[in-house]
């Protein structure tokens, strides 16, 4: 079952995306900061990434691009999931590597639906 | 000679006078005595009788009466034929008559002619030294001799050049006390024409007395000489006067076109118009000075003035009128005051002369008051750079910078010496981002010349402190080069409100998507998948729901309650004060945590506490420190609510709230009070908590006169101590300090 890595200071964005994942059969892991989401992508490499953006310490866009100059993990499909919603954060987003941008709250079937198409595209570059 | 003055300064000249005047006594005393001792002139001239005598005395009172005025300066000389009279009395008389006729025809005359006594002992004394003397001399000197021999002519001259140097003498003493005219300028003045008369008076008087006897009808021709030498008396000395008055006219016309204050002004071209024309008084009257139309109406040239029109103290004048422009007009009048000896009347050739003066006047005047008004523009205008609180610059062609006004040094800290720097390479920052906004190919939104564009710039003061400033710019001309007018504004604090206030709205955003988050994802998961969900799941993801609905409530009510705190919404905190027991406002607070219960432990007084507050305000404060003291501090450590106990004269009674959690780190400490601020604590989950809980609770205390502080160090807790005023007669009292409870009281 393909493994989704959740980062989110907040607890209960972390249980909502547990549960809706968890639904689905997937596999969830959750990081409350960054350091430590880097550390559980270090164990083991998760399939997909739901990364919150406004975090204390290291921000969401720093473990974004450090993902992306990680060679093992560079073409790791990382969704931003974020409440900030302004154009600068958004600009950042997009041009450190973000697979997706997604606002908060998000639509739960679009949520699912672009998880499912991220993971698939995923594992046909892999097949390939 | 007699002399005259138009101003009275009797002081010292009464001393001088009664020298000379004493001088003359002792003279003629000597004399008398002295002259029957001496050997007479022989001739068959002598004459003793009275007849002669009183002729004497007659022609001498005569001569006094015609005289030719000559002026000294600002003094009159009247020039008389005495002299010829005392030559012919030499000649003719008795030496001791020789000195007396005349003298009493000159004190007759003096009084006849009402002269001030002053002058009338003056001239006595002075004309009887001279006299006396010269006479004493002249016996001595021709020793016998007959009067037309070489001797008798040889003494004659010598006699009367004696005269006329001792009168000169004595006229300068009293010139120099009356005016300080140094007699040394006087003589030099006066020698040529003194020369003139000695010698005139000798011939005139001398060769009438020759013809007499030869022919008593030639006699009358000797006048001749006598009006040839008048005539050259009134020449000179009117050539004299005219050499005066243009003098004065110079210096007149110098002071007119000179640029100075107009009071100043007018009063000394009233002295020079004076004296150029030997008036006793001149006023210049301008329409500021009253209404001049019913006293002087408007006329051509030189008018005179009935006295009921003119002002006090004048016995008579004229008046000229002065065209002051804009159909104003104004006066200049001249003439003299009551007591003038001769009443002074301008002279026919005068008046065009005084009617140019006039008009020359008038330019004066009006140049003068445009030049007090152009000051005064000039002076307003300079009075608004310097005292707008807006900066004010002006930058002309290749940023040159030509004002730079006092509010600009207060806004970028640089002065005007810095800013108007030809090398613009040399420019602070401050000033070339500002000289930067006046650049003509900068383009410009608007039409014509008159629109202005207006520029936001940002830059940095020496200080190192940074500013926003507005400017705006204007284009103009000035004396036929472009330049551009700056008006700078300074609105730091104003983007500085906006930046604080774009920060706040974006926290704001994030803060209240946080909680929808959930209530969203859960609503719509259990719609799509809810009969996937286990009961627990279900239930727990209800709950969930619910608790952050409800905390998203709070958030909502918090953030109203801090809009309001800061004036956004335009209404500050509304308290209802009233008296309230401290005791009251502690039990409602701490029923409201139940949880807390065991680990609380309340100190209050046995009596009554008076504070003046919003009862539920209070109450809301005391809860929030209570739910931050048992979020923040471990398991079962105690948490004291104490009232301090007061004493006289204490304005506020202090609430503390103390705990032993983790305490706060300097940085906390500081920003704890702060909008959205939550303290990161790695064993406490951040759930709950807007981060606008201390600082509404700040606000509130404020709002009721009290305040809110905390005291902490990290690792041993922390103590907020909240302080609520004391009503005036409450802090004429002190309570006493009471057991602490070991348990919280309970409901």
């Amino acid at each position: 079952m393909p493994r989704i890595l959740i980062v989110d200071d907040e607890l209960t964005v972390r249980m909502l995306l547990r549960d809706v994942l968890e639904i689905e059969g997937y596999e969830v892991v959750e990081a409350e900061d960054g350091p430590e989401a880097l550390a559980l992508m270090a164990q083991q490499r998760p399939d997909l990434v739901l990364l919150d953006i406004m975090m204390p310490g290291m921000s969401g866009i720093d473990v974004l691009a450090q993902v992306r100059s990680d060679v093992a993990l560079h073409d790791l499909p990382v969704v931003l999931l974020t409440a900030a919603g302004d154009d600068d954060t958004t600009w950042a987003g997009w041009t450190t590597g973000a697979s997706l941008y997604l606002n908060k709250p998000f639509d739960h079937v679009n949520l699912l639906e672009w998880v499912e198409r991220l993971l698939s595209e995923a594992r046909t570059k892999q097949a390939v | 000679m007699s002399s005259t003055t138009n101003h009275d300064r009797r002081i010292s000249v009464r001393t001088v006078v009664v020298v000379v005047l004493g001088l003359g006594a002792l003279a003629v005393a000597g004399a008398v005595v002295l002259l029957p001792r001496l050997t007479e002139p022989s001739g068959a001239f002598l004459f003793d009788s009275p007849a002669v005598i009183l002729a004497f005395v007659l022609a001498a009172a005569l001569s006094e009466l015609v005289s030719v005025p000559l002026m000294h300066g600002a003094d009159k000389e009247d020039l008389t034929f005495f002299e010829i009279v005392t030559v012919a009395g030499l000649l003719v008389l008795d030496p001791e008559w020789a000195v007396v006729a005349p003298l009493v025809g000159l004190l007759l005359v003096q009084l006849v002619l009402r002269i001030p006594p002053v002058k009338a002992a003056f001239n006595l004394g002075s004309y009887s030294v001279a006299t006396a003397t010269s006479v004493v001399v002249y016996v001595v000197l021709v020793n016998g001799a007959t009067p037309f021999s070489f001797r008798g002519i040889a003494s004659l001259v010598v006699a009367m050049s004696l005269f006329t140097i001792i009168n000169t003498l004595l006229l300068s003493a009293v010139l120099y006390a009356a005016e300080g005219v140094r007699p040394s300028a006087l003589v030099r003045d006066v020698w040529g024409l003194s020369v003139l008369m000695t010698a005139g008076s000798i011939g005139v008087g001398a060769v009438g007395v020759a013809v007499a006897p030869v022919s008593p009808w030639l006699v009358p021709f000797t006048v001749m000489p006598a009006m040839s030498l008048w005539y050259a008396y009134r020449s000179s000395s009117s050539r004299a006067e005219e050499r005066e008055r243009n003098r004065h006219l110079v210096t007149l016309s110098g002071l007119l076109t000179d640029e100075r204050p107009l009071a100043a002004m007018l009063d000394d071209a009233a002295q020079s118009i004076r004296a150029a024309f030997g008036a006793g008084r001149v006023q210049i009257l301008l329409p500021s000075d009253g209404d001049l139309t019913t006293t002087f109406p408007a006329s051509e040239g030189v008018v005179p003035v009935p006295v009921t029109r003119l002002p006090e103290g004048w016995a008579s004048g004229v008046s000229v009128g002065l065209e002051l422009g804009d159909g104003r007009r104004g006066v200049l009048l001249l003439g003299d005051v009551v007591g003038a000896k001769r009443v002074w009347a301008p002279k026919q050739s005068d008046e065009a002369v005084i009617t140019t003066v006039a008009a020359s006047l008038s330019s004066a005047v009006r140049s003068a008051e445009r030049h007090a008004a152009l000051v005064e523009e000039s002076s307003k205008l300079k009075a608004v750079v310097e005292n707008a609180s807006d900066g004010i610059v002006v930058v002309a062609a290749g940023g040159r910078v030509r004002l730079w006004s006092p509010a600009m040094s207060r806004i970028t800290g640089v002065d005007e010496g810095t800013a108007s720097l030809a090398d613009p390479a040399g420019l602070p920052q401050a000033v070339a981002a500002i000289v930067a906004c006046a650049d003509p190919d900068e383009p410009v939104i608007g039409r014509g010349p008159a629109e202005s564009l207006s520029r936001e710039v940002t830059f940095v003061r020496p200080d190192g402190d940074s500013r926003d400033v507005s400017v705006a710019v204007v284009r103009a001309n000035s004396g036929g080069e472009p330049v551009a007018i700056l008006t700078v504004h300074d609105v730091t604090a104003q983007a500085r409100a906006d930046r604080l206030k774009s920060d706040f709205v974006a926290t704001i955003s994030h803060e209240l998507r946080t909680p929808i988050t959930p209530i969203k994802g859960y609503a719509q998961l259990l719609l799509a998948r809810g009969d996937a969900m286990t009961p627990e799941r279900r239930r727990a993801a209800y709950e969930l729901i619910a608790d952050r609905a409800d905390h998203l409530g709070r958030l909502v009510e918090d953030l109203l309650m801090a809009s309001r705190a800061s004036g956004t919404l335009g209404s500050r905190l509304t308290t209802s004060p009233q008296q309230h027991d401290v005791r009251t406002m502690v039990t409602t607070a701490v029923e409201s945590f139940p949880s807390l219960a065991p680990r609380l432990v309340v100190e209050e007084p046995d009596g009554p506490l008076a504070v003046w507050c919003d009862s539920a305000r209070s109450v809301q404060i005391l809860s929030n420190l209570l739910s931050n003291a048992g979020k923040y501090a471990p398991g079962d450590s105690p948490i004291v609510l104490r009232v301090v106990p007061t004493e006289v004269g204490d304005t506020h009674v202090a609430i503390e709230v103390v705990d032993q959690g983790c305490g706060l780190s300097d940085t906390d400490r500081e920003r704890v009070f702060e909008r959205f601020y939550r303290v990161e604590d790695s064993m406490t989950m951040r759930t709950s908590g807007s981060g606008l809980g201390l600082y509404i609770a700040r606000e509130l205390a404020s709002a009721m006169g009290g305040s809110l502080t905390v005291r902490s160090q990290p690792g041993k807790g922390s103590t907020f101590t909240l302080r609520l005023p004391r009503s005036e007669a409450a802090a004429q009292t002190s309570t006493p300090p009471a057991p602490p409870t070991a348990f919280a009281r309970t409901a």
